[in-house]
């Protein structure tokens, strides 16, 4: 049984949660992961580059932690903030799947950082490695912690140092996905990279972009019609938010993304005069139908929404979005995929 | 062996369609029979088989498990007088629930569509047993009941509604919580769970447990949150009041913990003793600021 699946990539994410000790962050931020391509069992190579792989192809994938490049950097660092490096424990652990309700997370190692500083290298074996790596074709957050074995003396000489069992020094979070769910499952960041003239060609302070491919009226899939791009610091904002407000937040991101797949799916109608829709095959449509439906109250009559459509859909558009019933988490689950739970106060006997 | 599924959409229409034409003659009991039987013969035809290998076999234990504990509740209805039973045998499922399905592949556990399978499929009519809710009709005839009671979607997955409230997975997070592999009994911790809704259940177990999927269910660290902060078992109908504040602000002062610490990663015998002293300041101090008498015992 095989499947296809781009190759896989990592995203970085550093967590500071001591900003007071500046060197230390330095130190720990070197550390990365490492893919070995070698994945046996590759069952070929698609036209796009993708490859086509065991379904099972995280289990064939083998990986590397490199922790540090520097380790006197590191020992010089801790030194200066009092911290014995036998007090530091450094702990490898997997979470996934990337989107699952389940929350299965299993360390893989842990040893102080004495013993990592010698050995710059981590890579488990197969045998030793959690199912959340192995069985998982949704990629996995694999995250390195640097926390204090046990409680430090409070010294004034180093005052603000973390001194708690337990403490985390610092974490680096490394987001292992297939390439093609990187591109589908979430709003991308925009960045003033993709700002540029060679890339989107947007103006500087533009904090919204939305792409929607052509040939709706035929997609089968939300999330291939339209790609959206958020600015990063807006995205962090509204990820950092209340439920209430990050809702309220995606509202505003919805409505540029139904009004232009409207507007698009009008384009693609006018193009293809005589097309009658059957209910099927149009991921869009179907997106459509459903929404005036809730609006309303009625089914609308297919001729009658490709006929609207065709020649007004902003009025569809406008309809869809307007009604209090409108339900943007699940829109915005439809086009980007799952987002992190918000905790809400819900519960029930 | 592949692994069946239903998508949202389906078991949406399914559950449209079963009750459209319910049969509502009969007592209550026939009446949610009937019902559960209407919704898997519907969701029968709505199977998808996806293409994730599971052990041989799979599918027809579940299916036996299914089967079994339906036979077991219906022994359990006759002995139990109604109040709180559902409750009462949801949690002493949920630890079958989940030594049911936990070596199934993480990915298959993952997918919304195999939990809606087994919501409309083998564990069908304790969905039904314990989703249904009353409503209130849109348009009721002059005369006629306004009140329904209906299944709602998020009770097994007709919507994307939080999947941690859908039933099963929300037993399967509670056997989950309390599994400790280390033991010779490792679901001894089920016998914590108060058995009405008197104690707690809701805010204790629903709240602090089965939402916080973060804290990581492996290793004691939700272990040792639950030692302290189970309400009583033998907790009458309005006594939880202090309880549910204290084990409030037991979870906050974890909550803001977590953000600086790592506690939930120390999984070692040797943390042990280390995380009894983290977590017992915590519920000394919420039980100081919010003292609940049944309980205080606990914390010495």
């Amino acid at each position: 049984m095989t499947v296809e699946r781009t190759r896989p990539r990592t995203e970085h994410r550093f967590r500071r949660p001591f900003k007071r000790l500046l060197g230390l962050e330095t130190a720990f931020e070197e550390m990365a992961v490492d893919f070995d391509w070698r994945v046996e069992n590759v069952k070929g190579v698609l036209p796009n580059g993708s490859l086509l792989l065991p379904t099972d192809f995280f289990a064939e994938l083998k990986f590397y932690i490199h922790l540090f490049s520097d380790p006197t950097k590191i020992r010089k660092e801790l030194k200066k903030a009092g911290i014995p490096c036998e007090q530091v424990e450094v702990v490898i652990w997997a979470n996934g799947p990337r989107g699952s309700f389940l929350g299965q997370a299993e360390v893989l190692t842990r040893f102080t950082l004495d013993k990592c500083l010698e050995e710059y290298n981590f890579s488990p074996s197969h045998s030793t490695r959690p199912p959340v790596t192995k069985d998982n074709g949704q990629g996995f957050d694999l995250t390195v912690t640097a926390l204090l074995k046990q409680d430090l003396s409070l010294d004034e000489k180093h005052l603000g140092r973390p001194s708690e069992f337990g403490m985390i020094l610092a974490e680096s979070v490394f987001q292992i996905r297939p390439e093609n769910d990187f591109d589908d499952l979430k709003p991308i960041p925009l960045t003033d990279e993709l700002r540029g003239k060679d890339r989107l060609n947007l103006p500087d302070k533009s904090w919204i972009h939305v792409q929607v491919s052509e040939g709706l009226h035929e997609t089968n899939s939300l999330k291939s019609a339209v790609r959206i791009y958020i600015d990063e610091n807006l995205l962090e904002i509204a990820d950092a938010q209340k439920a209430a407000t990050t809702k309220v937040m995606e509202g505003i991101f919805i409505i540029p993304v139904v009004t232009q797949l409207a507007n698009q799916l009008s384009m693609d109608l006018k193009d293809y005069e005589g097309f009658e829709w059957d209910g099927t095959g149009s991921a869009v449509l179907t997106f459509f139908e459903d929404g005036v439906k809730v609006a309303t109250g009625k089914t609308i009559e297919r001729s009658v929404l490709v006929r609207k459509l065709r020649d007004n859909p902003s009025w569809v558009a406008s309809v869809v979005l307007s009604n209090a019933n409108f339900n943007i988490r699940k829109t915005f689950t439809d086009f980007f995929g799952e987002r992190e739970d918000k905790n809400t106060n819900e519960g029930e006997n | 062996m592949t692994y069946p599924a239903i998508s949202a959409a389906n078991a949406s229409d399914v559950r449209t369609d079963a009750l459209k034409y319910r049969d509502t003659t009969g007592t209550e009991q026939e009446v949610n029979q009937k019902l559960a039987e209407r919704l898997r013969e519907l969701a029968e035809e709505k199977i998808e088989y996806k293409s994730i290998l599971i052990p041989d076999g799979s599918v027809d234990l579940i299916n036996a498990e299914g089967a079994q504990l339906k036979k077991e509740w219906e022994t359990f209805c006759k002995k139990e007088t109604k109040g709180s039973r559902s409750i009462r045998f949801e949690i002493g499922a949920s630890i079958r629930i989940h030594a049911l399905l936990k070596d199934l592949p993480v990915e298959v556990l993952s997918d919304k569509d195999f939990w809606r399978w087994l919501s409309m499929g083998p564990f069908c009519w304790f969905i039904v047993e314990r989703g249904l809710t009353r409503l209130n009709k849109k348009d009721p005839e002059p005369g006629e009941n306004e009140e329904v009671l209906e299944l709602v979607d998020a009770r097994f997955g007709g919507s994307d509604k939080s999947p941690l409230y859908w039933i099963l997975i929300r037993m399967y997070n509670i056997g989950l919580a309390v599994y400790d592999p280390t033991v010779k009994d490792p679901y001894k911790r089920i016998g914590k769970l108060p058995a009405s809704s008197a104690g707690g259940l809701t805010d204790f177990w629903h709240s602090h447990i089965v939402r916080i999927k973060h804290w990581s269910p492996k290793g004691p660290f939700i272990r040792k949150f639950i030692d302290l902060g189970a309400p009583p078992l033998d907790l009458k109908l309005g006594q939880g009041t202090e309880l549910k504040d204290r084990n409030r602000e037991f979870a906050k002062g974890v909550s803001r913990m977590r953000a600086g610490h790592a506690y939930h990663l120390l999984q070692e015998p040797e943390h042990l003793k280390d995380l009894d002293k983290v977590l017992g300041k915590l519920f000394d101090e919420a039980n100081r600021a919010f003292p609940a008498e049944s309980s205080s015992s606990k914390s010495s």
